[in-house]
């Protein structure tokens, strides 16, 4: 074998190895294990009240979340940093602390519906994941809280580029030899 | 001009590689080293509980490689204990030396073949759970970060240039293998018995030879993470951060020693079957 023919070959290996790597990459992101879930519930939620949860969550966790809650009620999904979770410890949780936390400047309101809500939360930092239900009417409804906690073998965001630079450096790196070995056939 | 001409070395590396690393091996390796150490990712993440982060990113790193280590170790075995001394045998080598290539590069080809891919694989294994899980937490640390890849390859290094030793100096597939298996088990032996004697006696002697055959210890030590949340450790203090580079350099030092022993033996002494 010629030294240009020799190096395209040592090329397409590092290039297949590449490809392998980012292979693996790719199936641990979209691997997603559970591991916990919490239920809460109350079958008269009084007015001006909240039932609520929470969750801390990192770059790799999926957090799913299945809410129900009868008429008035309404449901919030906040994220905040970690350090804000005491203030609701140490204050009484109800409708107007509610809304006074969430208009602080760093908390953010990731979903806010009314009687139900079925939906699987990703996160790219660290964060704390407050789950509360309000009674904002004057009625008394049921509401229930389930979260489920999952946790993906790898970021999907940061693996999912990983992935796809290494894929492609791969498919860069063995193309030469790969279109060598076709013309080659092809002149046969 | 044909490069087997003028890198016959490099001609015998190629054909070391085509016969041990033939496609998709390498590739198959290759996905399995950097797939299996993410199945503990959820425990990493469980370390960031931890206070030190040196000790969060060596934990980390110990989660990765220590499953890695023992099937690379097991790699070696085929490569150097069983590969290497059948070729012998069977007069293979033999035949490599009538090429134009001096026994000094041919055991330098062996070495690459036999144990230093296998330890890139963990050196790639090690890379790419943490840089993907905790980019930057290796960053921050890359000092820590560097000494403890050069840990963990130390842990496979000694073993492996034991095993190197042997199958030159045996030169039969089988009986290398078993003096290999035995030879790993022989260091694990010692090793622990040091552990148990310098944990009952504290003698300093005992923890500095102890330390010196597992520089990993050291540095774990270091940062004040005892094995298994106990505090199972050859006795003393906490050995400070240049006992530990002193450590690895005397286990590094060790490994060098072993293997200009098996090249000595081989320019010299070697007479293939």
């Amino acid at each position: 074998m010629m030294p240009a023919g020799r190096l395209t070959y040592v090329m397409a290996r590092f290039g297949l190895l590449a490809m392998a790597i980012s292979l693996a990459v790719l199936c641990a992101s979209v691997i997603v294990l559970p591991t916990e879930t919490t239920h809460i519930s109350a079958s008269e939620l009084p007015p001006g009240e909240v039932l609520w949860d929470y969750r801390c969550v990192g770059p790799n966790t999926v957090l799913e979340v299945k809410i129900w809650a009868g008429k008035g009620a309404h449901i919030y999904v906040i994220a905040c940093p970690e350090e804000k979770l005491a203030q609701l410890w140490y204050s009484e949780l109800n409708t107007t602390t509610l809304k006074a936390f969430v208009a602080q400047e760093d908390v953010k309101i990731l979903a806010r519906t009314t009687r139900r809500l079925v939906r699987a939360f990703c996160f790219d930092e660290r964060a704390c994941v407050i789950v509360a239900v309000a009674n904002e009417g004057s009625g008394f409804p049921s509401v229930s809280i389930t979260m489920t906690m999952k946790v993906r073998l790898v970021p999907l965001g940061r693996g999912r580029t990983f992935s796809l630079a290494l894929g492609i450096t791969g498919t860069v790196l063995a193309l030469p030899y790969a279109t060598m070995r076709i013309a080659r056939r092809g002149s046969r | 001009m044909a490069v087997g001409r003028r890198w016959p070395p490099l001609e015998i590396l190629a054909m070391d590689l085509k016969e041990a690393y033939r496609f998709p091996i390498p590739e198959i390796l290759a996905f399995l080293y950097a797939f299996f150490p993410l199945i503990f990712s959820p425990v990493a993440y469980a370390a960031m509980g931890l206070e030190a982060e040196e000790a969060r990113l060596l934990i980390i790193m110990s989660l990765s490689s220590s499953m890695i280590s023992f099937i690379t170790i097991i790699l070696i075995l085929k490569n150097i204990s069983y590969g290497l001394a059948n070729e012998i045998r069977k007069g293979l080598v033999q035949t490599y030396l009538t090429y134009p290539v001096g026994r000094a590069s041919f055991f330098l080809v062996k070495l690459i073949s036999g144990v230093l891919i296998p330890i890139a694989y963990i050196v790639l294994s090690i890379c790419v759970f943490t840089g993907l899980l905790f980019p930057d937490l290796a960053l921050k640390h890359l000092d820590v970060f560097l000494l403890g890849l050069l840990a963990f390859v130390a842990d496979v290094l000694l073993p492996a240039s034991l095993m190197f030793l042997a199958a030159i100096a045996v030169r039969r597939g089988g009986a290398s293998l078993a003096i290999g298996i035995a030879l790993l088990f022989a260091v694990n032996v010692i090793s622990s018995i040091l552990l148990m004697i310098g944990n009952i006696t504290g003698w300093e002697g005992v923890r500095h030879v102890y330390y010196t055959l597992n520089p990993l210890a050291a540095l774990m030590r270091h940062y004040s993470l005892a094995i298994g949340g106990t505090p199972l450790g050859p006795g003393g203090g906490a050995p400070t951060m240049w006992e530990c580079v002193a450590y690895l350099s005397g286990n590094y030092a060790i490994a060098i020693a072993f293997y200009v022993a098996a090249l000595i033996y081989f320019l010299r002494r070697f007479e293939p079957v």
